[in-house]
């Protein structure tokens, strides 16, 4: 695969149902790679560690812990072409009434269809650019207490950073990724189908968003809200100015 | 019984999460409350069974906080708060509800009742993949599906054969 040349295709003249077969994977695989730029085809060393390489088993995706959907999309964005080549390799292998061909088979198809893999692309950047970093200092921070969690100080203001970030999570770096495959699926900036695309993304923005203000308003209770007394200093002369119902300070203060 | 002194007139905050392992239901609190020197005590009550609803999550609560107390109807160890995750029976203000009942907590302006932040943050990626994308299915031919077909089909496959 790291070797691997697409031009190959040119001059493979077909003699047999082998080299038919081979030459539309071939196609197929061709298609594949123009899905996206940020594939991994490097080589790898079987002996060295396999965390972090396509060697790595993928997460399961348990729809009780949702950073796992994140993680396994992220894993299986990078190893695209590695899992749709094995996916074909294990239907050359098995039979038909083996369990392994039919979930190759069924996947092998799932692959081959850009609207999958944009929607892939979609969750993987909505989990490194947002829920990855979220959970990791929701799952790190030991400010004030000495101890992971209770953070009660700091979720106002997390929850403002997390607002933020939704609203301009489409317009970041990371998200040049998911442009990127929309356009590399024939679906140029302009078109409908780009649109319907753009569209889509608004919507998982915005389910997102809802999502956060509903769950965290709570935070923001009058009851809640004093916590944010004990955050850091320009925060806690906020709240206080609220409670005591008086001007907020401003930033030159 | 030293736990039971130790928190007994503190004030004393829970986290609860119910659990179904196996078919097997566990009912998870833990106790916490704040040390003079700035830190925290954590404290695993237990993780008996509890049924689904909020009237059984709190006979649950109520039948682990009378292991702290001398008497069942002392209320030396009054709840000042709890955190849950949000959904489904046995959370935030349906619990606290039940609760207040069986008087394990404090009146409703100074018991403090908030969600999971690191499950909250979870549901929305939920919510956003099934309202956008639509999620996983034996029928269904979406990312969500690509997603657990990759993992299936590494579990069909020998782990030396996969590699």
């Amino acid at each position: 695969m790291a070797n691997y040349d697409p031009t190959s295709i040119d001059v493979m003249v077909p003699t047999n149902a082998s080299e038919t077969n081979q030459l539309e994977f071939y196609q197929g695989y061709n298609k594949i790679l123009k899905f996206h730029s940020q594939f991994k085809t490097n080589a790898i060393d079987p002996e060295a560690v396999f965390k972090g390489t396509v060697l790595q088993k993928v997460q399961a995706a348990i729809l009780t812990r949702w950073w796992t959907v994140g993680a396994a999309a992220s894993f299986t964005f990078e190893c695209y072409l590695v899992i749709y080549h094995a996916s074909q390799s294990i239907v050359n292998v098995y039979a038909a009434t083996n369990k392994a061909y039919k979930i190759a088979s069924s996947l092998f198809a799932l692959m081959s269809d850009p609207e999958n893999f944009i929607d892939l692309c979609l969750i993987r950047c909505f989990h490194k650019g947002y829920i990855s970093p979220h959970l990791d200092w929701l799952q790190s921070s030991t400010d004030l207490t000495n101890t992971q969690a209770f953070q009660s100080h700091n979720v106002a203001v997390r929850h403002y950073l997390m607002e933020y970030d939704l609203l301009n999570l489409l317009s970041t770096t990371l998200f040049k990724s998911y442009f990127e495959a929309i356009e590399n699926a024939g679906f140029p900036r302009g078109t409908t189908d780009y649109g319907r695309y753009l569209k889509k993304a608004c919507v998982f923005m915005e389910s997102s968003l809802v999502s956060l203000h509903n769950h965290f308003k709570r935070w923001l209770s009058p009851l809640i809200l004093p916590a944010a007394l004990m955050s850091e200093s320009p925060t806690a002369r906020v709240v206080a100015s609220l409670m005591m119902n008086v001007a907020a300070p401003t930033l030159q203060a | 019984m030293a736990l039971g002194d130790r928190l007994s007139g503190k004030k004393t905050y829970l986290a609860c999460d119910k659990g179904n392992k196996k078919g097997v239901g566990h009912f998870a609190k833990v106790l916490s409350d704040w040390n003079a020197d700035g830190s925290v005590n954590l404290q695993l009550l237990d993780i008996d069974a509890a049924g689904g609803k909020s009237y059984q999550c709190a006979a649950g609560v109520q039948a682990s906080m009378n292991k702290l107390k001398l008497n069942d109807d002392d209320n030396t160890h009054l709840l000042h708060g709890q955190t849950t995750d949000a959904g489904g029976g046995g959370v935030t203000d349906s619990l606290y509800g039940e609760m207040r009942q069986l008087e394990l907590c404090l009146d409703e302006d100074r018991c403090l009742i908030t969600t999971c932040t690191i499950h909250a943050l979870q549901l929305q990626l939920h919510n956003s993949v099934c309202n956008a994308l639509g999620d996983g299915g034996l029928d269904k031919a979406n990312a969500m599906q690509l997603l657990h077909s990759v993992y299936d089909l590494q579990q069909a496959l020998e782990s030396d054969e996969w590699r």
